[in-house]
Protein backbone atom coordinates (compact mmCIF):
# COMPACT_ATOMS: atom_id res chain seq x y z
CA UNK A 1 0.00 0.00 0.00
CA UNK A 2 3.18 2.08 0.18
CA UNK A 3 2.35 2.96 -3.54
CA UNK A 4 -1.10 4.12 -3.34
CA UNK A 5 -1.19 7.06 -5.38
CA UNK A 6 2.06 6.33 -6.70
CA UNK A 7 3.96 5.53 -10.09
CA UNK A 8 1.52 4.21 -12.44
CA UNK A 9 -0.65 7.94 -12.19
CA UNK A 10 2.55 10.12 -11.83
CA UNK A 11 4.42 8.05 -15.42
CA UNK A 12 1.06 8.94 -16.26
CA UNK A 13 0.41 12.65 -15.44
CA UNK A 14 4.26 13.65 -16.61
CA UNK A 15 3.02 11.12 -20.55
CA UNK A 16 -0.42 13.37 -20.44
CA UNK A 17 2.40 17.11 -19.47
CA UNK A 18 4.14 15.27 -22.69
CA UNK A 19 1.63 14.43 -24.91
CA UNK A 20 0.00 18.35 -24.00
CA UNK A 21 3.23 19.71 -25.05
CA UNK A 22 3.78 17.78 -28.22
CA UNK A 23 0.14 19.00 -29.21
CA UNK A 24 1.60 22.47 -28.79
CA UNK A 25 4.45 22.01 -31.00
CA UNK A 26 2.06 20.73 -33.65
CA UNK A 27 -0.46 23.34 -33.28
CA UNK A 28 2.62 25.79 -33.43
CA UNK A 29 3.95 24.11 -36.87
CA UNK A 30 0.24 24.23 -38.36
CA UNK A 31 -0.10 27.63 -37.59
CA UNK A 32 3.14 28.01 -39.26
CA UNK A 33 2.38 26.43 -42.76
CA UNK A 34 2.72 29.56 -44.48
CA UNK A 35 5.18 31.28 -43.08
CA UNK A 36 8.35 31.42 -44.94
CA UNK A 37 11.71 29.77 -43.08
CA UNK A 38 9.97 27.90 -40.46
CA UNK A 39 11.08 24.86 -39.66
CA UNK A 40 8.54 22.02 -37.75
CA UNK A 41 9.67 21.27 -34.57
CA UNK A 42 8.64 18.02 -32.26
CA UNK A 43 9.62 16.45 -28.47
CA UNK A 44 11.57 13.39 -28.10
CA UNK A 45 8.69 11.96 -27.01
CA UNK A 46 9.52 8.24 -26.26
CA UNK A 47 12.80 8.43 -25.07
CA UNK A 48 11.60 10.77 -22.37
CA UNK A 49 9.12 8.51 -21.07
CA UNK A 50 11.31 5.60 -20.97
CA UNK A 51 13.65 8.17 -18.73
CA UNK A 52 10.91 8.76 -16.34
CA UNK A 53 9.41 5.14 -16.34
CA UNK A 54 13.43 4.13 -15.50
CA UNK A 55 13.39 7.10 -12.54
CA UNK A 56 10.46 5.87 -10.95
CA UNK A 57 11.85 2.53 -10.67
CA UNK A 58 15.46 3.71 -9.17
CA UNK A 59 16.34 6.92 -7.33
CA UNK A 60 18.72 8.55 -9.48
CA UNK A 61 18.94 11.87 -7.53
CA UNK A 62 21.96 13.77 -7.62
CA UNK A 63 23.86 13.13 -4.65
CA UNK A 64 25.24 16.30 -2.31
CA UNK A 65 27.24 16.75 0.39
CA UNK A 66 26.39 19.68 2.02
CA UNK A 67 22.50 19.78 2.46
CA UNK A 68 22.54 23.66 1.00
CA UNK A 69 23.64 22.31 -1.95
CA UNK A 70 20.82 23.03 -4.56
CA UNK A 71 19.81 19.69 -5.96
CA UNK A 72 18.82 20.01 -9.50
CA UNK A 73 14.93 18.05 -9.62
CA UNK A 74 13.87 16.23 -12.45
CA UNK A 75 16.04 18.12 -14.15
CA UNK A 76 16.98 15.85 -16.55
CA UNK A 77 13.26 14.85 -17.59
CA UNK A 78 12.57 18.16 -18.92
CA UNK A 79 11.40 18.19 -22.74
CA UNK A 80 13.49 18.04 -25.04
CA UNK A 81 12.20 20.21 -28.18
CA UNK A 82 13.73 19.31 -31.52
CA UNK A 83 14.02 20.86 -34.85
CA UNK A 84 12.06 17.99 -37.10
CA UNK A 85 15.05 18.46 -40.13
CA UNK A 86 12.46 17.53 -42.82
CA UNK A 87 13.91 18.21 -45.98
CA UNK A 88 12.51 20.98 -47.08
CA UNK A 89 10.56 20.61 -50.56
CA UNK A 90 9.33 24.37 -51.13
CA UNK A 91 11.39 27.75 -52.31
CA UNK A 92 10.19 29.40 -48.82
CA UNK A 93 12.57 26.83 -47.14
CA UNK A 94 9.81 26.31 -45.18
CA UNK A 95 9.61 22.48 -44.06
CA UNK A 96 6.17 21.67 -42.35
CA UNK A 97 4.18 18.69 -43.71
CA UNK A 98 0.77 18.97 -42.99
CA UNK A 99 -0.27 15.62 -43.31
CA UNK A 100 2.46 14.36 -41.24
CA UNK A 101 1.32 16.62 -38.43
CA UNK A 102 -2.25 16.39 -38.83
CA UNK A 103 -1.83 12.49 -38.28
CA UNK A 104 0.79 12.39 -35.54
CA UNK A 105 -1.82 14.99 -33.97
CA UNK A 106 -4.72 12.52 -33.90
CA UNK A 107 -2.02 10.16 -32.73
CA UNK A 108 -1.19 12.70 -29.72
CA UNK A 109 -5.04 12.89 -29.00
CA UNK A 110 -5.82 9.11 -29.26
CA UNK A 111 -2.61 8.69 -26.65
CA UNK A 112 -4.03 11.12 -24.51
CA UNK A 113 -7.26 9.68 -24.53
CA UNK A 114 -6.04 6.12 -23.76
CA UNK A 115 -3.87 7.40 -20.86
CA UNK A 116 -6.87 9.45 -19.00
CA UNK A 117 -8.34 6.55 -19.21
CA UNK A 118 -6.13 4.91 -17.79
CA UNK A 119 -5.99 7.23 -14.96
CA UNK A 120 -9.42 6.99 -13.93
CA UNK A 121 -9.36 3.14 -13.96
CA UNK A 122 -6.80 3.38 -11.28
CA UNK A 123 -8.71 6.00 -9.75
CA UNK A 124 -11.82 3.90 -9.50
CA UNK A 125 -9.89 1.05 -8.63
CA UNK A 126 -8.34 2.94 -4.95
CA UNK A 127 -12.20 4.66 -4.46
CA UNK A 128 -13.37 1.17 -4.25
CA UNK A 129 -10.68 0.30 -1.83
CA UNK A 130 -11.03 3.42 0.14
CA UNK A 131 -15.10 2.46 0.37
CA UNK A 132 -13.86 -0.79 1.51
CA UNK A 133 -15.73 -2.50 -1.76
CA UNK A 134 -19.33 -0.78 -0.38
CA UNK A 135 -21.30 1.40 -2.72
CA UNK B 1 -3.44 20.80 -19.50
CA UNK B 2 -2.09 24.54 -19.33
CA UNK B 3 -0.42 23.45 -22.43
CA UNK B 4 -3.29 22.69 -23.92
CA UNK B 5 -4.90 26.05 -23.66
CA UNK B 6 -1.25 27.25 -25.10
CA UNK B 7 -2.08 25.16 -28.21
CA UNK B 8 -5.44 26.61 -28.75
CA UNK B 9 -4.59 29.75 -28.43
CA UNK B 10 -1.51 29.15 -30.95
CA UNK B 11 -4.22 27.81 -33.05
CA UNK B 12 -6.04 31.10 -33.15
CA UNK B 13 -3.14 32.83 -34.26
CA UNK B 14 -3.01 30.77 -37.44
CA UNK B 15 -6.78 31.54 -37.62
CA UNK B 16 -6.68 35.34 -37.69
CA UNK B 17 -3.92 35.04 -39.61
CA UNK B 18 -5.05 33.02 -42.36
CA UNK B 19 -8.51 34.97 -42.36
CA UNK B 20 -6.49 38.92 -42.54
CA UNK B 21 -4.74 36.41 -45.64
CA UNK B 22 -8.28 35.65 -46.88
CA UNK B 23 -9.41 39.27 -47.00
CA UNK B 24 -6.52 40.52 -48.49
CA UNK B 25 -7.28 37.89 -51.40
CA UNK B 26 -10.56 39.47 -51.74
CA UNK B 27 -9.16 42.79 -51.71
CA UNK B 28 -7.29 41.93 -54.52
CA UNK B 29 -9.80 40.18 -56.66
CA UNK B 30 -12.37 43.07 -55.87
CA UNK B 31 -9.56 45.27 -57.85
CA UNK B 32 -8.96 43.60 -60.52
CA UNK B 33 -9.92 46.35 -62.82
CA UNK B 34 -9.41 48.82 -60.48
CA UNK B 35 -7.48 51.96 -62.42
CA UNK B 36 -7.60 54.51 -60.04
CA UNK B 37 -5.93 55.04 -56.52
CA UNK B 38 -5.52 57.33 -54.19
CA UNK B 39 -1.80 57.31 -54.57
CA UNK B 40 -1.95 57.68 -58.28
CA UNK B 41 -1.96 54.90 -61.10
CA UNK B 42 -3.88 51.43 -61.40
CA UNK B 43 -4.18 49.14 -58.29
CA UNK B 44 -1.37 47.24 -57.22
CA UNK B 45 -1.69 43.39 -55.73
CA UNK B 46 -1.09 43.17 -52.03
CA UNK B 47 0.21 40.29 -50.15
CA UNK B 48 1.03 39.26 -46.80
CA UNK B 49 4.08 38.68 -45.24
CA UNK B 50 3.97 35.71 -41.88
CA UNK B 51 6.31 36.27 -39.27
CA UNK B 52 6.61 33.20 -36.32
CA UNK B 53 6.79 34.85 -33.13
CA UNK B 54 7.29 32.72 -29.67
CA UNK B 55 3.94 31.70 -28.12
CA UNK B 56 4.87 33.39 -24.62
CA UNK B 57 7.99 35.03 -22.96
CA UNK B 58 7.62 32.15 -20.53
CA UNK B 59 8.77 29.96 -22.91
CA UNK B 60 11.25 31.47 -24.62
CA UNK B 61 13.34 31.83 -20.63
CA UNK B 62 12.03 27.81 -20.34
CA UNK B 63 14.22 27.23 -23.27
CA UNK B 64 16.97 29.54 -24.51
CA UNK B 65 18.57 27.11 -26.66
CA UNK B 66 16.10 25.17 -27.75
CA UNK B 67 13.51 25.90 -30.26
CA UNK B 68 9.96 26.98 -28.78
CA UNK B 69 6.52 26.52 -30.06
CA UNK B 70 5.64 29.91 -32.07
CA UNK B 71 2.50 31.52 -33.00
CA UNK B 72 1.94 33.02 -36.34
CA UNK B 73 1.86 36.89 -36.92
CA UNK B 74 0.90 39.22 -39.64
CA UNK B 75 3.72 41.50 -39.85
CA UNK B 76 3.16 43.54 -43.18
CA UNK B 77 0.96 43.49 -45.67
CA UNK B 78 3.17 44.51 -48.72
CA UNK B 79 2.62 46.19 -52.26
CA UNK B 80 3.48 43.47 -55.12
CA UNK B 81 6.24 45.20 -57.26
CA UNK B 82 5.43 42.94 -60.49
CA UNK B 83 5.27 45.14 -63.76
CA UNK B 84 1.33 46.34 -64.51
CA UNK B 85 -0.17 44.73 -67.38
CA UNK B 86 -1.11 46.94 -70.56
CA UNK B 87 -3.82 46.20 -72.22
CA UNK B 88 -4.86 48.00 -75.60
CA UNK B 89 -8.63 49.21 -75.36
CA UNK B 90 -8.44 53.34 -76.69
CA UNK B 91 -11.85 53.95 -75.97
CA UNK B 92 -11.03 53.40 -71.91
CA UNK B 93 -11.15 57.07 -69.95
CA UNK B 94 -7.51 56.49 -68.57
CA UNK B 95 -5.87 55.13 -71.64
CA UNK B 96 -2.51 56.99 -73.14
CA UNK B 97 -2.19 58.60 -76.56
CA UNK B 98 -1.40 54.91 -77.77
CA UNK B 99 -4.40 53.61 -76.39
CA UNK B 100 -2.87 51.37 -73.80
CA UNK B 101 -4.30 50.95 -70.00
CA UNK B 102 -2.29 50.30 -67.35
CA UNK B 103 -4.26 47.52 -65.28
CA UNK B 104 -3.67 46.33 -61.64
CA UNK B 105 -0.66 43.85 -61.72
CA UNK B 106 -3.35 40.87 -60.36
CA UNK B 107 -3.50 37.27 -61.71
CA UNK B 108 -6.83 35.91 -61.36
CA UNK B 109 -5.80 32.35 -60.66
CA UNK B 110 -2.90 32.93 -58.37
CA UNK B 111 -5.86 34.69 -56.10
CA UNK B 112 -7.83 31.66 -56.66
CA UNK B 113 -5.04 29.44 -55.48
CA UNK B 114 -3.85 31.71 -52.77
CA UNK B 115 -7.40 31.42 -51.51
CA UNK B 116 -7.60 27.94 -51.76
CA UNK B 117 -4.35 27.39 -49.85
CA UNK B 118 -5.68 29.96 -47.11
CA UNK B 119 -8.90 28.29 -46.50
CA UNK B 120 -7.15 25.02 -46.13
CA UNK B 121 -4.38 26.29 -43.86
CA UNK B 122 -7.60 27.73 -41.69
CA UNK B 123 -9.14 24.68 -41.52
CA UNK B 124 -6.51 22.28 -40.60
CA UNK B 125 -6.25 24.87 -37.29
CA UNK B 126 -9.83 24.80 -36.96
CA UNK B 127 -9.36 20.75 -36.70
CA UNK B 128 -6.33 21.11 -33.98
CA UNK B 129 -8.36 23.24 -31.75
CA UNK B 130 -11.15 20.50 -31.95
CA UNK B 131 -8.92 18.22 -30.86
CA UNK B 132 -7.07 20.03 -28.38
CA UNK B 133 -10.45 20.92 -26.74
CA UNK B 134 -11.59 16.83 -26.87
CA UNK B 135 -8.48 16.24 -25.15
CA UNK B 136 -9.49 19.09 -22.58
CA UNK B 137 -13.12 17.48 -21.88
CA UNK B 138 -10.79 14.20 -21.48
CA UNK B 139 -8.68 15.11 -18.96
CA UNK B 140 -11.90 16.64 -17.15
CA UNK B 141 -13.55 13.06 -16.78
CA UNK B 142 -10.69 12.56 -14.06
CA UNK B 143 -12.19 14.65 -11.87
CA UNK B 144 -15.68 12.99 -12.38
Amino acid sequence: MADLFGSPIKIGKYALDLLALRHKLIASNIANVETPGYKSRDVEFKELLNDAVDKNHQDMTLHTTHPHHIRPENSSTRPLIKLEGNSAMRNDFNDVDIDKELSKMTQTAMLYKSIVQGIIGKLSILDNVVKGGRR
Amino acid sequence: MGSLFNSIEISASGLSAQRTRMNVISANIANINTTRTEEGGPYRKKEVVFKAVASSKFDDLLSKSEPVPEKVEVVEIKESRTPFKLIYNPSHPDANEQGYVQMPNIELIEEMVDMLSATRAYEANVTVIGTAKSMINKALEISR
